[in-house]
């Protein structure tokens, strides 16, 4: 496995003619987009900003980086990138576990889907050869069903398998795609694209391969370098010492409620009390936990497995209380039981949904249940575990109020005529860190290319004082810069594709040291913030193309009018507009939108 | 005054709160130095070898981390809540 081969194996596939050719990445693509999040937006700009997400025409591509598989830490990662039927722009998602892997141990460095099957099908990948199979029999089952039916039909050596259900099939437009039966291309609705176009699973079979390099005494020192840095325990990724080893991303939890950044009944407050306690990664840890899974070449070990002991739940064993679905079922929607949460993320595992959109259509329904604006028999009470468990089906199957929650919060929330209620940024909710009191967070969720997002700007780990760029979180000033470095960054460790984590220990200098001893060529830590701001506007390019333009960056009114009331940010609102001005600056934007001359510079046009 | 502990720094202590005898109106200085004498090991976390505030830990009083505070010597009001965190963040 050489790794300065990639992006010379792309397999094509065409769903409606059921043919299949591999083809060598453009090589300029490859050199100026790297490969993951960025070269899976250039195969999806090829397709056009103006399809139709859910029709034949709208491609759905996953691509590996070209670290992806190698020994390198933390980078058993891909990317699925396609047109959101959410947002209406552009989509990255990115998942753990080790398809990503497999898919490149077996030859290939990205699948390019186009077209529709006419039947449900399944790729299977195996030894260089990819062959389109009937999906049949697991269509209409769920994740765990239908990885359980290939385990048995495949073998459970060296087997991956994604997969869609129920969600994805009827094309909830928050649908996922879950390998390992719990790790998720979580957010966008990638798993709808794929029901869409009839494609059930991805089923890799591939055993670990080494990677080749020019210079294996160099490559075996970067990575050393990096792990090191991963492995000091002054970093929060130190193995079982660190607080995201440790605990995983519920880590979380008790910090932004103390600093009143835990959005509580659909945002309404800022702060959830002495009740976060009961939702927070420390109780996890205390009273539920029983393992701590990991995905390949990681050894930070962030996934934290569930066994609920009693309740109506009782049994249940899950993989994992993440701070997003725990703040998005628990205090957004005001329930404190980390039993119903843990139901809810397993149903949304099994029926392959993004549990941050469903607990944002929950908040929404229940804020508008709350002031009357629901019919009659279609209410939803504030923290109605029971309720929330039933309706998580309902949506997955588009039932009932389920129907309406499966088009996600802000068209939920415009079929009453109260669009203010929804907390959304072009379509797509928000997660779990109030930007009345993580200002910069506030501006990455306005400006994300993919709808509102932490993960793009991750300004959280300045903010909270995990990297050594800390800053005030209730400061605005600043911001537009510090969000333009941080998305850029994260478009290059999204490329490579590394799992995001690595930042909180690694920065561009290792993932230049990396990728330039990978790939046997000269590359330096300003030519990963160059690569990452290419990514960037090629994404921005895309959605001004696909229809955002001037003024598309926007946060909901709660936000910037209605000021906080916890301790911590009390009195304080987002001051979007100003760090707005100080962020098109940085980027050179004209309001959201890419000029001609910055798409020349960097080479996109 | 009651202390909450949190993550890696409640195990650390052994608890998530304690109490210290100190009245309302204390710095910050005052209180990591009665906790550095109650827990030696803490007080390796919480400075640095030039006695600065260490970056391994994070003091909230009322929610604001004293960073950007007044440092060692903000004063804990009556009331106010001091939460102390070792880094954290997820995803
Ligand atoms: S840090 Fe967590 S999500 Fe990232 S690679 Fe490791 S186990 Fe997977």
């Amino acid at each position: 496995m050489k790794l300065s081969d990639f992006g010379k194996s792309i397999v094509h596939i065409d769903l409606t003619t059921g043919n299949c050719r591999v083809e060598a990445a453009p090589l300029d693509w490859v050199e100026k987009f790297i490969g993951g999040r960025g070269l899976g937006v250039r195969y999806v700009l090829e397709a056009g900003p103006e399809v139709d997400p859910l029709g034949p025409e709208n491609r759905l591509c996953f691509m590996n980086g070209p670290l992806t598989g190698s020994e390198a830490s933390m980078s058993g990662r891909w990317a699925c990138v396609t047109k959101s039927p959410l947002t209406g722009t552009v989509t990255d998602s990115h998942q753990g576990g080790w398809s990503a892997a497999r898919l490149r141990w077996a030859g290939f460095d990205g699948l390019v889907f186009d077209g529709q099957a006419e039947a449900p099908v399944y790729a299977f990948i195996e030894d260089g050869e990819i062959s389109l199979r009937d999906a049949g029999e697991v269509w209409g089952q769920g994740v765990h069903a239908t990885v359980a039916f290939f385990r048995e039909r495949y073998g459970t050596k060296n087997l991956s398998v994604n997969a869609i259900g129920p969600a994805g099939e009827n094309q909830v437009l928050f649908a996922a795609q879950v390998n390992e039966d719990d790790r998720a291309f979580g957010r966008g609705g990638t798993g709808a694209v794929a029901g869409s176009k009839n494609l059930k699973a991805i089923v890799i079979r591939a055993g670990q391969k080494k990677s080749q390099v020019p210079d294996s005494k160099a490559w075996k020192e970067v990575r050393r370098q990096a792990l090191d840095t991963i492995r000091d325990e002054a970093n929060i990724t130190s193995p079982r010492k660190g607080g995201l080893s440790v605990y995983g991303t519920n880590v979380l939890m008790n910090v932004t409620n103390t600093i009143g950044a835990l959005g509580t009944r659909n945002s309404q407050l800022t702060s959830f009390g002495e009740r976060a306690e009961t939702i927070s990664g420390e109780w996890v840890e205390q009273n539920l936990l029983v393992n701590d899974p990991t995905c390949h070449a990681c050894p930070v070990a962030c996934k934290k497995e569930v066994e609920i002991k009693d309740g109506p739940w009782a049994g249940l064993r899950m993989e994992s209380v993440e701070y997003e679905p725990a703040w998005s079922l628990g205090s957004n929607c005001d329930n404190s039981n980390v039993a119903s949460i843990a139901k809810v993320i397993d149903q949304c595992n099994d029926e392959g949904m993004d549990p941050i959109e469903l607990g944002n259509a929950f908040s929404v329904w229940m804020e508008a249940s709350e002031k009357g604006w629901v019919a009659e028999g279609q209410e939803l009470a504030w923290g109605d575990e029971a309720a929330m468990v039933a309706l998580t089906d309902a949506v997955a199957a588009r039932e009932g109020v389920g129907a309406i929650l499966a088009d996600g919060p802000s068209r939920a929330a415009e079929s009453i005529g109260h669009p203010e209620i929804a907390m959304a940024v072009k379509g797509q909710a928000v997660p779990a860190y109030d930007p009345r009191g993580l200002k910069g967070m506030g501006l990455g969720y306005a400006t994300s290319n993919r709808g509102a997002c932490h993960l793009r700007a991750y300004v959280a780990a300045a903010e909270l004082g995990v990297v050594p760029s800390e800053v005030d979180p209730l400061e605005w000033q600043g911001k537009g810069e510090l969000v333009k470095t941080f998305q850029d960054l994260h478009a290059f460790s999204d490329s490579l594709d590394l799992c995001k984590f690595s930042a909180f220990a690694e920065g561009a200098e290792e993932y230049a040291r990396q990728f330039a001893v990978a790939m046997g060529k000269e590359f330096e830590a300003e030519d990963v913030m160059l690569a990452g701001e290419r990514i960037y506007n090629l994404e921005r390019y895309f959605n001004n193309l696909a229809g955002f333009g001037r003024g598309s960056d926007t946060l909901p009114a709660r936000f910037t009018e209605e000021p906080s009331t916890a301790a911590g940010s009390k009195g304080h609102v987002s001051e979007l507009d100003r760090m707005l001005a100080e962020y098109y600056a940085a980027r050179e934007w004209d309001e959201g939108v890419v000029p001609e001359a910055k798409l020349q510079a960097l080479g996109i046009l | 005054m009651e202390i909450a502990f949190y993550a890696t720094l409640e195990r650390l202590v052994g608890q998530r709160r304690v109490e210290l005898p100190l009245a309302p109106g204390a710095t910050v200085r005052e209180l990591t130095e009665a906790l550095a004498a109650n827990w030696p090991e803490l007080g390796e976390h919480l400075f640095e070898a030039t006695g600065e505030l260490s970056r391994r830990v994070n003091i909230f009083v009322a929610g604001r981390n004293v960073r950007w505070l007044e440092g060692l010597e903000t004063r804990v009001g009556e009331g106010d809540a001091v939460d102390i965190f070792p880094p954290v963040a997820g995803g």
